[in-house]
């Protein structure tokens, strides 16, 4: 018998053949099609040069983080539609002048751009824009807002993007008549218009709009000191489907009255705040848009919904949103509402006396759809409203019940077991809510966005509930519940790992090993824990090295945080772009090293810094003040600052808000 | 059988089959609702009217091959009965779609030949789930890539490793190396001169952080041009080594803490020492009389760049502070009498 001896198996390694050999490149973009979350592509990226250049060719939105990181991001992805340059710090005429200037040998990237963002970019002037107009020439869409500088100049280095679309100017205070002359004139496809708080711009302008901006879709001039007349003119815009006049005091009935059979297809008219509309305005706005009106807002204007509206909302054919804020209501009217309008999918009655279980129970009663009510501060509101939401609102996506402090554990039981695609629920000062409570509502496994702030009757116990189901959580606010503490936390952070948003302050019994355990959710954005007194240096430590995408942070009033502290967030948190240190005991070396490293800080609340001097302040502020977009100090300190620091923030557009405010250690 | 024998035997009872060759040359008959399915191969028999029998196969495209093949039909034949519900349709494909990775990507490029758009989506949104939430180390793995990123790559421009002074000297220190090897190669027997110019530049670099204090350094050196040159850089990647592990020690001072950004120094440290060794293993002909010294001088003279660097951030504002100042002012009292004066200490230009 022979024994076969097996030979050693050789050693030598053949690989195996790469997917690259497989798959083609147009293959391997779909799969990329696939991963949406932002980490997923950021490993992607880092696997082999194929993988790289295949997502710089395939994205096509981008938003900047960083100002030094700009000309390397441009330079690797040349096929952008969206640039999102808002949270960048020092947009201004030489950023824009370096990262669109054209390249020399053809192809630049700025072709293929169709949106752009430059909401506060406040060094931003006419220049820079008209640099942006000439190299985008595709530009469809573009952001503005909250740029205080931008005036007539800029409007009308604007007016030569002929492709513009879409136009947002909020808060752009130096835009006057004649600026959105221009615009309307030389942006001639424009179709969607925000002018609001552009406090300077009056009748005319709005005038002169309607007669050139004939294609407007979209026009949105809440907060302006505009008259009847300008309701005049907008009735002339035959392609109107949204117009906002949020807040405008001079507007009334008579106004109204001009939009009576007019712009045939209007589907979404918010009067809100508008002090001197009453119902017979409401009801003119009413007719002629029966079956295209899809959403109304009225909140905060009429005091009381009588018969003769309440029956015209019959007409309203398609209606899916109301909001009536503010009114006195009655079971009646809101049984009539929900009587006429089917298909309803918002409803707001936010502070709006009058609210009562029967009123609920009549206005819910067939409405299957209904996917987002707003019941803030109806303090009436008991149990049996959630019994009755429970039974007919079983899409229900958003509800709001702050200060509903009748609802106990009951009401939540009912909605936690008919309510499954509940994402947003806001349960704030709602003293009712207790851990069993809380054990309840874990069953709407897809909650997002849930607030519990005031809610002093629970504790870690039922976080823990909270936690360990509702893994999906986005924004969890536990502002002042003082029965939390680091057991809770702790749940939080091995549940919640994709929790974005969190608010603990004046949870007094969180200490350092609660803020160890924060520290592992690495997707952490905005961290708000004022006055936590027994927190120190070492936990803030930890949430400087584990938090990496911490970009808000507040810790006013944590007298126990020292520069030790400070100088491990200017060491590792360098994503931060707003930090509130008020009342906080750090020094001049802790203060600069944090200005200085933190290259994306843009907003810095800094009021009553006991023991940083004056020098402290200079030298911080001087070295931080091209980033700068917005300061808050205290105002004792606009006297001794020099005029030069002072001015050349000024210069550069950063807005300093001065505290009057005596310095307490509360 | 010739065709007109096939149509007599051929009953209504009877299936009707397409022929279908794969590139490997074997043909296989499949029924003929479930090939009707894939866009391609309707086309084909509706263009061409191919595929009714085994002498005219359809030819499928190469990256079909007979067991993909099988899977595909699997496919065709469940989802192109009409009476299935979407939740049957989903259960099938979750099944369906467990297979190993290589099928699975020999699964989709041939779904994609055949313009099966259903079975691409499927096949692609498989191969993201299976991408999701992995390294790129595994993703490797699993996929047999290989791993050809540079250094600089995959620290990801993105991320602002250069605002580091520390980083942005070794980056500068590296970058002067390659340009230096990049040039002996090149030129082995050029002047010295241009090489003179770069060291000048790095000799100021080194001056002009220390303060001055290493001006007496610079005529010194340019004496023994060459030899120097070599040397120096030699005890300049000790140096560096020197600087990267000061900078390891930084984060002492915030001991408890995990070192993270020390990985990058590891990274530049690694590079620098890989070309450090190639320096090394060319420059044998080294003068031992003076190397001693001057390693000696320079290591000093980083040691103490490096401790400039690091720490005593509160005493070198105090040095800058006095440096300017004649007065200083006391922390600011809240009761804002008018005797405090706005600060003019940095108006001094």
């Amino acid at each position: 018998m022979t024994i076969t001896m097996k030979k050693p198996k050789s050693t030598i390694f053949i690989p195996s053949p790469s997917l690259l050999t497989v798959l083609t490149e147009d293959l391997l973009l779909r799969v990329l099609d696939n991963l949406i979350d932002s980490s997923h592509r950021k490993a992607w990226r880092l696997v082999c040069k194929c993988f790289l250049r295949l997502e710089s060719l395939h994205r096509k939105a981008l938003r900047v983080f960083r100002h030094d990181s700009l000309p390397n991001l441009l330079r690797r992805y040349r096929l952008l539609e969206l640039l999102d340059l808002s949270v960048c710090p020092r947009v201004d005429d030489g950023t824009i002048a370096f990262s669109f200037g054209a390249e020399p040998g053809g192809f630049c990237w700025t072709r293929r751009l169709t949106k752009l963002v430059l909401s506060r970019a406040c060094g931003l002037r006419s220049s820079g824009l008209e640099v942006v107009v000439k190299s985008c020439p595709s530009l469809q869409e573009i952001d503005l807002s909250y740029c205080l500088g931008l005036g007539d100049r800029e409007a009308s280095a604007l007016s030569r993007a002929t492709g513009l679309r879409d136009l947002k100017l909020v808060k752009c205070l130096g835009v006057t008549d004649v600026g959105l002359a221009k615009i309307a004139i030389g942006c001639t496809k424009l179709e969607r218009l925000s002018l609001k708080w552009c406090l300077e711009i009056t009748d005319l302008g709005i005038e002169l709009l309607s007669k050139k901006s004939t294609g407007l879709r979209s026009l949105d001039i809440s907060y302006l000191k505009v008259t009847n007349n300008s309701l005049h003119s907008i009735s002339y815009l035959r392609k109107l489907e949204s117009l906002s006049v949020v807040g405008c005091s001079f507007v009334d009935d008579d106004g109204l009255l001009f939009l009576r059979n007019r712009n045939p297809h209007l589907q979404s008219i918010d009067v809100s705040r508008c002090e001197n509309v009453t119902l017979s305005g409401l009801i003119s706005v009413v007719e002629g848009h029966e079956e295209s009106l899809l959403q109304l807002g009225a909140g905060y204007c009429c005091s009381e919904f009588a018969a003769p509206f309440l029956n015209q909302l019959k007409e309203l054919r398609n209606l899916k949103s109301i909001r009536i804020d503010g009114a006195r209501v009655d079971d009646f009217s809101l049984g009539t509402i929900g009587a006429n309008c089917k298909h309803l999918v918002e409803v707001g009655l936010s502070k709006c006396a009058g609210v009562t279980d029967g009123g609920i129970a009549e206005l819910v009663v067939g409405h299957a759809n209904l996917k987002v009510l707003d019941l803030t501060c109806c303090h009436l509101i008991t149990d049996a409203s959630l019994s009755a939401i429970s039974a007919y609102c079983t899409k229900l996506v958003c509800l709001k019940l702050e200060s509903c402090d009748l609802i106990t554990q009951k009401g939540l039981e009912q909605l936690g077991s008919s309510c499954s695609l509940l994402e947003e629920l806001d349960l704030t000062d709602c003293s009712g809510v207790t851990d069993m409570g809380l054990k309840c509502l874990s069953t709407c496994s897809e909650l997002l966005y849930l607030k519990l702030g005031l809610c002093v009757n629970i504790s870690d116990k039922g976080l823990q509930h909270v936690a360990s189901k509702c893994t999906k959580l986005r924004e969890l606010d536990l502002y002042r519940c003082t029965g939390i503490g680091d057991d809770g936390l702790a749940a939080v952070s091995t549940g919640c790992k994709k929790l974005k948003k969190l608010n603990l302050s004046y949870c007094m019994e969180v200490s350092d090993r609660g803020l160890k355990y924060i520290s592992n959710l690495s997707d952490l954005q905005d961290l708000e824990m004022r006055r936590l007194l027994k927190i120190s240096s070492e936990g803030l430590m930890a949430i400087a090295v584990g938090c990496k995408s911490l970009s808000e942070l507040d810790i006013k009033r944590c007298y126990n945080i020292d520069d030790v502290g400070l100088l491990a967030l200017a060491q590792y948190a360098c994503n931060l772009r707003q930090i509130n240190l008020s009342y906080c005991p750090v020094s001049d070396a802790g203060l600069f090293m944090a200005m200085r490293n933190l290259k994306c800080l843009q907003d810095a609340k800094l009021v009553h810094l006991a023991h940083v001097s004056l020098e402290g302040y200079e030298l911080a502020l001087r070295v931080s003040c091209g980033r700068l977009k917005k300061l808050k100090l205290v105002s004792t300190l606009k006297d001794l600052l020099s005029s030069n620091l002072l001015q050349i923030l000024k210069a550069q557009g950063c807005k300093i808000r001065w505290m009057e405010k005596a310095l307490i250690l509360v | 059988m010739s065709e007109s024998e096939m149509a007599i035997i051929k009953p209504e009872v009877m299936k009707s089959y397409i022929w279908l060759q794969t590139a490997d040359g074997s043909i296989q008959q499949v029924e003929e609702e479930v090939a009707m399915f894939c866009p391609m191969i309707c086309r084909e028999i509706i263009q061409t009217g191919m595929g009714s029998s085994k002498n005219y196969a359809i030819s499928l495209p190469q990256r079909v091959n007979p067991s993909i093949l099988s899977l595909i039909l699997d496919y065709c034949r469940f989802h192109q009965v009409p009476g299935r519900s979407n939740k049957e349709r989903k259960s099938f494909d979750e099944k369906f779609i467990r297979i190993d990775t290589k099928r699975l990507c020999e699964l989709t490029s041939a779904a994609d030949s055949l313009q099966l758009k259903p079975l691409v989506d499927l096949t692609s949104r498989a191969l993201a789930r299976m991408i999701e939430g992995k390294t790129p180390e595994e993703i490797r793995e699993t996929f047999h890539l290989p791993d050809d990123l540079t250094e600089e790559e995959k620290l990801e421009p993105l991320r602002n490793t250069a605002d580091d002074p520390r980083i942005r000297l070794l980056n500068r220190l590296y970058a002067r190396k390659r340009k230096e090897l990049k040039e002996r190669e090149k030129l082995k027997n050029v002047e010295v001169e241009e090489e003179h110019v770069d060291e000048r530049s790095v000799d100021d670099l080194l001056s002009f952080i220390n303060g001055g204090d290493g001006d007496s350094k610079v005529p010194k050196t340019s004496k023994h041009k060459k030899k120097n040159r070599r040397r120096k850089d030699q005890a300049k990647d000790v140096s560096s080594d020197n600087v990267s592990k000061n900078h390891k020690k930084d984060p002492a001072d915030l001991s408890s803490v995990e070192p993270s950004p020390s990985k990058t120094s590891k990274i530049q440290e690694a590079a620098v020492d890989s070309l450090a060794a190639k320096v090394e293993f060319d420059d044998g002909d080294i003068d031992d009389e003076l190397d001693p010294a001057m390693k000696e001088e320079l290591d000093r003279e980083v040691e103490d760049f490096a401790r400039r660097l690091n720490s005593d951030w509160p005493e070198r504002m105090q040095e800058i502070l006095s440096s300017g100042q004649e007065r200083r002012h006391a922390p600011i009292s809240m009761n804002g009498n008018g005797s405090l004066r706005r600060y003019t200490g940095l108006e001094r230009r």
